[in-house]
């Protein structure tokens, strides 16, 4: 009778001819580049583990340890294998729904592409219609997923693609030399949770996370101007927009929903005309009356967690990763008889229907 | 909004709670895996060592093994002398396995100088095997499984995220 281990090994054999079986099918595309590379490292972890599985049946005592050794690489080699299948169906799901959303899909490739040249990137986008928006890492700095809610429409897509420009962010963060905090922002954040005694590694776990999303919603500002204040103002909503920590404890915490649009209109006041953030600023009042209406929530020590350095910090560490092109996208919005710059022509027409200037 | 039942609302605050966070969970369960195999090649490494197996995988690809944890341990010493290190990758775990634990930043460093002189002393022994005691091969594996089983939680525990998104 075979081993736990060797009905897990066989399993993964299975799995992984099933995958063959399929990539090979022309149905779907999928491409060498991305299968490839997570192919051959899973079939490395697998050839390793046969060769433990022989040598554990040559050893008679005292095998316990190694037997658990085994069983955690078989663990993540499933994890692995998970991954790959996962990729597929990805693949298989944005094939089924290109069908019905081809001009939904080329709006979003025609806005990365728009994004791709000032950041100086160049990636695979795969848009998938999921239920909310988010960036998923199929091959870093080289492939990416886009996670669109249902109900965006070609209709709807303008007040959606501004939000392309906070996932873009994130991917940026692949093409950085590594995941560590800037020294600047980090100084800051040692400034400010050091004012608090006994909740110093809070407030600093927290800022840690709460510096990438503010670094992502810094890019998509600087992108995408007065329009990205209106899509996020249009898609933030919580309960307490001040809240400083979830109550649960998650792996990754977001900053307040009144930081996030705190920090955006100061980037519009300082790096777009007045008239583009005059505009934002009405835009967006809806939103500024719903944080009025709920400022029973914000606690006093709601603005010792962050401070204008912090969030200075974070806009210059995004300026250093590239140069915004704010100028050519403000010339087009505030003279709009003027030839508009090629580069920026789709953010042009998403500013003029969202703030309706055209 | 107004004709919203409750438990909608709760579902739209998950939402937003989860919105674009989706690929800092995959690039950390990428990261974690990462880890969890590294630091299993190292245990893997020592049990051939205990097992007289050597031969069959090669000295010089287990001392190998056993350099590249000492990497990870000293990255986890130096985040034990300051709380506001920034690498993102290993504060978690070092977080983790200190909770595990249950020592403080002066206590940990010990265990952590004790792994690494252990993982020395066998990549510099003529005989491996017999480079350590019973107890401090004991000692030591324990050890690694901690660190290994805390970076293979983090993974389990953003896999809970992720299950959260696709459900």
């Amino acid at each position: 009778m075979p081993n736990t281990v060797d009905q897990e090994f066989s399993d993964l054999e299975h799995r992984r001819d099933y995958i063959s079986t399929r990539l090979a099918d022309d149905g779907v595309p999928t491409p060498d580049n991305v299968f490839n590379p997570l192919l051959a490292d899973f079939d490395d972890l697998l050839d390793e583990i046969q060769y433990d599985i022989e040598t554990l049946s040559e050893l008679s005592d005292n095998t316990d340890d190694f037997y658990e050794e085994i069983c955690n690489d078989l663990w993540d080699a499933h994890s692995k294998l998970q991954k790959i299948e996962k990729i597929i169906s990805y693949y298989e799901l944005h094939t089924t729904q290109v069908t019905d959303s081809t001009a939904v899909f080329d709006n979003v490739r025609t806005v990365v592409d728009e994004l791709c040249h000032p950041l100086g990137i160049d990636f695979d986008i795969i848009p998938i219609h999921w239920n909310q928006t988010a960036l998923v890492r199929i091959v870093p700095t080289a492939v990416y997923g886009l996670w669109l809610p249902r109900n965006v429409s070609t209709e709807s897509f303008t007040e959606f693609a501004p939000l392309i420009g906070h996932e873009i962010g994130h991917v940026t963060m692949d093409y950085r030399d590594s995941y560590t905090l800037p020294d600047a922002v980090n100084q800051e954040r040692r400034r400010i949770a050091g004012e608090f005694d006994n909740r110093e590694q809070t407030v600093a776990d927290a800022l840690r996370d709460w510096y990438e999303e503010l670094y992502c919603d810094t890019v998509g500002t600087l992108m995408f101007g007065p329009a990205y204040a209106v899509s996020l103002t249009r898609r933030l909503f919580s309960d307490n927009p001040y809240k400083l920590t979830p109550s649960i404890h998650r792996e990754h915490q977001h900053p307040p929903d009144a930081l996030r649009y705190h920090h955006v209109m100061n980037i519009l006041a300082d790096d777009y005309p007045d008239e583009l953030h005059c505009l934002a600023h009405e835009h967006t009042a809806t939103f500024r009356d719903h944080l009025n209406q709920l400022s029973s929530k914000r606690t006093p020590t709601y603005t010792d967690w962050w401070n204008d350095q912090f969030l200075n910090a974070i806009i210059d560490d995004a300026k250093q990763f590239f140069t915004p092109d704010t100028e050519q996208l403000s010339t087009a919005l505030t003279h709009p008889d003027t030839d508009i710059s090629e580069t920026v022509t789709k953010r042009t027409r998403i500013n003029q229907d969202l703030l309706k200037t055209d | 909004m107004g004709d919203q039942g409750p438990s909608q609302a709760i579902s739209e605050m998950e939402g937003n709670i989860l919105l674009m966070s989706l690929w800092r969970v995959q690039r950390e369960k990428e990261t974690y895996t990462d880890l969890s195999r590294s630091l299993n090649q190292t245990l893997k490494a020592i049990s051939i060592i205990r097992l007289n197996a050597i031969d069959r995988y090669g000295w010089d690809r287990l001392q190998q093994q056993l350099e590249d944890t000492q990497d990870i341990i000293d990255r986890l010493l130096e985040i034990s002398h300051d709380p506001y290190y920034t690498d993102e990758e290993l504060q978690p775990l070092y977080s983790g396995v200190k909770d595990a634990w249950l020592d403080s930043d002066d206590t940990i460093r010990p265990h952590l100088d004790q792994i690494n002189t252990h993982l020395q002393d066998l990549q510099e022994s003529s005989q491996p095997s017999q480079a350590l005691s019973d107890t401090e091969f004991d000692i030591l594996k324990d050890k690694l499984e901690d660190i290994r089983d805390v970076a293979n939680e983090t993974v389990e525990e953003n896999k809970q995220a992720l299950r959260g998104n696709f459900a």
